[in-house]
């Protein structure tokens, strides 16, 4: 067997896995969560990352927890605090709104189960 | 020698695994290229609720446009239709409301639709369905605030003062008399309205080829997804009234059909620990309590949201009379307060293991 023959198998080999890798990975790692507050866009938080973070925009504060690939708000400033009740959100078709602050959080991605276009 | 067939042996095994690493990722590649048209999304608060659009099209570029048109449309009625704006547009609810006229107000056709199709229902509801009762909605917040029940005498008070039957409409002047003391509210009909005028607004959008209108939760599809056959259904999940991560049954809909569902667990107000529904009685100011909600399946997502809260404030054999002696085909299904499910013969839908989910429901036959 001819060296230049080995590298281009290997070529082939290592070049087969990275594809391999890249749809795994894309297929996994793009979920999102985007904040926005009064229709403006004021963050995006990566669902792989735990993290617990506060976000202050004008007048309105809240605190949100991202913890196995989905997220909650801890804590805001509103009446019922229905969307603190709601807990955590994890698919694309799942979102949490805060009425009184005009607050949403949507999810981004591809891990929508049963491939719902909508929930109501 | 033996060495060297080794070597080619893995040489082959390699080529073969390699080969097949690639078709797949090709594969993968090609399916997500030809499966549904690229799409765009955006939410926005307004009507005091969420309004999502879901557009599917080649053209992004254009499809933002349409998009931008759509939420500009939305906005617009919303100014009209927000009973409780300071400063109102001329023409809109909240000046109708304010008015010192009792006889042929100019109204804005936007306002004059809603109501006119919502007063329709009216009577065939046994006088449950009033959209002259935005002091009750108010009374009823007030209250929560100082966590006390409304007295009968504040209820009946109001309701007396309301009286549906004396309002009358001039579709061809586009104006509207009504007896001092009725306060409209389009709570029950803005989500619906403006569904139905986005549905016609991105029909007329070249680029649009598909559409998901969720109008808080008011929802209305449009054309199709993409190329396959299962493109043009959108698949819908029914949430349970009482988890509302999980879902118990899923709607599938197609290009100009609506979905619209009313119940108790979205908006309530709380006194003295106990939740009371938003959708209040015509007849008795307290909500009802026959069910914890209610879906409506037809072409007008106006006609789905006012049925929906039509059907919620009456029994469920009254509410099948009035199905049944509409002009249009409207499918319903109802969720009672002890968790069983009934529906019309039409309404269709994929239930879940239903006694897998929180709230003990049933479904039961007829």
């Amino acid at each position: 067997m001819k060296k230049n023959e080995i590298v281009f198998l290997l070529v082939l080999a290592v070049l087969s896995g990275l594809l391999l890798l890249f749809f795994l990975l894309t297929n996994n790692a793009s979920t999102k969560a985007i904040i926005s507050i009064d229709n403006q866009e004021i963050a995006t938080l990566d669902l792989n990352k735990n993290i617990i973070k506060t976000f202050t925009d004008g007048h309105v504060s809240l605190k949100v927890e991202v913890k196995n690939k989905s997220i909650r708000i801890i804590e805001i400033d509103c009446p019922n605090h229905l969307c603190v009740k709601q807990g955590f959100i994890q698919t694309t078709k799942e979102k949490i709104v805060c009425l009184p602050n005009k607050v949403i959080i949507s999810i981004e991605g591809k891990n929508n189960e049963e491939n719902l276009d909508g929930v109501q | 020698m033996y060495f060297v067939l080794k070597i080619k042996n893995i040489k082959i095994i390699l080529i073969v695994l390699g080969l097949l690493l690639l078709a797949v990722g090709g594969y993968l590649l090609f399916k997500q290229q030809q499966s549904t048209l690229p799409s765009i999304f955006e939410g926005r608060v307004l009507m005091d609720t969420e309004i999502d659009l879901t557009l599917y099209g080649l053209d992004t570029k254009r499809l933002n446009t349409a998009k931008i048109g759509g939420f500009q449309l939305v906005e617009n009625i919303d100014k009209l239709s927000n009973a409780l704006l300071e400063d109102p547009l001329p023409g809109s609810i909240a000046w109708l409301n304010s008015s010192p006229e009792t006889t042929n107000i100019a109204v804005d056709p936007d306002v004059l639709a809603q109501i006119s199709v919502a007063k329709e229902y009216y009577l065939p509801s046994n006088r449950e369905y009033n959209i002259g009762l935005l002091k009750l909605s108010s009374l009823f917040k007030q209250s929560a605030l100082e966590d006390r029940l409304p007295t009968t005498e504040e209820i009946n008070t109001i309701i007396a003062e309301s009286n549906l039957d004396q309002v009358t409409i001039d579709l061809e002047q586009q104006t509207i008399s009504r007896p001092l003391g009725t306060y409209f509210d389009l709570g029950s009909t803005g989500k619906g309205y403006s569904a139905d005028r986005l549905y016609d607004y991105l029909l007329t959008q070249k680029s649009v080829q598909g559409a998901l209108i969720n109008a808080g939760g008011t929802i209305k599809v449009l054309g199709l997804k993409g190329s396959k056959e299962e493109d043009a259904i959108f698949k819908i999940g029914l949430q349970s009234p009482d988890a509302k991560q999980e879902i118990i049954g899923t709607v599938s809909l197609t290009d100009n059909q609506s979905l619209a569902t009313s119940g108790d667990y979205y908006r309530y107000y709380t006194i003295k620990g106990q939740n009371f529904s938003h959708i209040l009685s015509g007849t008795e100011g307290f909500p009802k309590t026959y069910f914890k909600s209610v879906s409506i399946c037809t072409s007008s997502a106006l006609n789905a949201d006012i049925l929906s809260t039509v059907l919620y404030l009456i029994p469920q054999e009254d509410g099948q009379k009035l199905l049944e002696s509409l002009p249009f085909k409207a499918e319903a299904l109802w969720i009672t307060s002890e968790g069983k499910i009934l529906k019309t013969p039409g309404f269709e839908i994929q239930f879940k293991e239903l006694n897998k989910l929180e709230g003990g429901y049933f479904y039961e036959e007829k």
